[in-house]
């Protein structure tokens, strides 16, 4: 072996003697032609749906799940595969990421998760290197196709307009807000957000018509028991009476306050307090079918009027539940973990009503809360203040 | 190098090509495929340990 090696450098290192200088550059330039073909070819290959699920483990976990998405096939006929979302498109990430996929191999030979369970169990953590990847490129290769200049938000639901123009401000990243919008989450996660599967466990079923409920998180309103137009939205922890059970609807009566400059559009627990109720649609707001219109009173302090108004709308038959003790638990212990990581947080009755607001809204972007959670803590907080606080401070 | 005893067998026109095609066909894209294949683990290491994942 080492004579064959030997002989061969002794003939490599020197001159040749019967192939011409010409032919020499020739080959070792087409050979160089050829090789770098079959090298960006080889790595189109492993850059297809195909190559991705010739393993069992891609093609029976999450390739299956992608088939019930709308990013396997939807209206327009446009369809993401698996290397559009999970191969970064620069050429040296690329690289890297196919020299990580020597782990997916190692998983493979070794079966590191070669059957469902094994995979469900590990699903969190290979979720978050995902998730991680995406946060640090800030969603990139969603923004390949999705972009937020490209966005008509005009025919958007009001919901998902609010949210949408917040994040495109502020070019956030698509799967701070959509995780699980391709592939089934972790089970600890499974409604949306953590915190939401939290929140719905803390609701209750079979409402009695002539009770009063709460919501355990923000819930759309409808003008009827068809559910089909949007009339609003209902805050976090907001008291409602249920008028009446039809099937999968439910009518409730909101008895709230409203501010009557502009479009009165947004309702309020009490008079003079800024605690959020809720929105209506602008037609809601300004139509006469859906309310009883009480009292209005003038707060001094703003000068603007107040006016009391029964309104009555539709919701979907659930996420209600009888006390707020169990939301304001969970909304005190958020309070505490999340805020003091970077300061002491401040007694809920150190502030007013109406001054949480502008204070909490000011540190929101230091913390990571869904928008669930952001308005039930905010209506602990408001809800606790020192307008409702029997000590003195 | 005439009296060099060293000098191994006859350097034959077989022989050149023969180390012709072993250079152009195995040795050096076989050598490519390492050092991409190493620029890429490096570059995975350094995102592991030092700079995260890749913010482009």
């Amino acid at each position: 072996m080492i004579q064959i090696i030997k002989r061969f450098w002794h003939i490599a290192s020197k001159p040749s003697v019967h192939l011409s200088f010409g032919f020499l550059t020739i080959g070792g330039f087409l050979a160089g032609i050829i090789f770098w073909g079959g090298f960006n070819t080889a790595l189109e290959v492993t850059n297809t749906e195909k190559f991705c699920i010739g393993c069992h483990e891609m093609a029976d976990n999450v390739y299956v799940e992608l088939q019930e998405t709308v990013h396997w096939q939807n209206r327009s006929g446009v369809r993401a595969t698996c290397p559009d979302c999970h191969v970064p498109h620069n050429w040296s990430d690329k690289i890297a990421r196919k020299m990580q996929a020597s782990k997916e191999v190692w998983a493979t030979v070794f079966g590191t998760v070669n059957t469902r369970e094994k995979f469900l169990a590990k699903r969190g953590e290979l979720a978050q290197h995902e998730w991680d990847r995406f946060s640090a490129n800030n969603s990139m290769e969603c923004k390949n196709c999705h972009n937020y200049e490209s966005m008509d938000f005009e025919i958007m639901s009001e919901r998902a307009q609010v949210q949408m123009k917040m994040a495109a401000e502020r070019d956030q990243s698509c799967v701070d807000c959509h995780k699980g919008i391709a592939h089934n989450l972790p089970d600890n996660m499974n409604s949306g957000e953590g915190t939401l599967s939290k929140l719905e466990e803390m609701a209750t079923s079979g409402y009695k018509a002539g009770n009063s409920y709460y919501s355990v998180r923000q819930l759309p309103l409808f003008t009827d028991e068809t559910m089909t137009t949007e009339a609003g939205q209902l805050n976090a922890a907001t008291k409602v009476t249920v008028l009446a059970v039809e099937g999968d609807a439910i009518q409730v009566e909101l008895d709230v306050w409203r501010k009557t400059k502009g479009f009165g559009r947004v309702m309020f627990e009490d008079f003079a307090m800024n605690i959020n109720d809720g929105y209506l649609t602008k037609e809601v707001a300004q139509s006469d079918d859906y309310m009883n219109k009480g009292e209005t009173k003038i707060d001094d302090l703003t000068g603007l009027p107040w006016q009391k108004v029964e309104v009555k709308l539709w919701a979907r038959n659930g996420s209600l539940t009888e006390s707020r003790d169990t939301l304001w638990t969970f909304a005190k212990s958020t309070y505490d973990t999340s805020c003091s990581v970077c300061h002491t947080q401040p007694a809920e009755n150190h502030f007013d009503t109406n001054t949480w607001p502008g204070m909490f809204n000011g540190m929101l972007s230091f913390v990571n809360l869904d928008g669930d959670t952001q308005a039930l803590v905010l209506k602990y907080l408001q809800k606790h203040s020192s307008d409702f606080s029997d000590e003195a401070h | 190098m005439s009296d060099n005893h060293n000098e191994p067998e006859v350097h034959n026109k077989a022989s050149e090509w023969k180390t012709f095609l072993v250079l152009t066909v195995c040795l050096f894209p076989a050598l490519s495929v390492a050092l991409i294949g190493a620029y890429g683990f490096g570059i995975w290491f350094l995102q592991m340990f030092l700079m995260g994942p890749p913010g482009h």
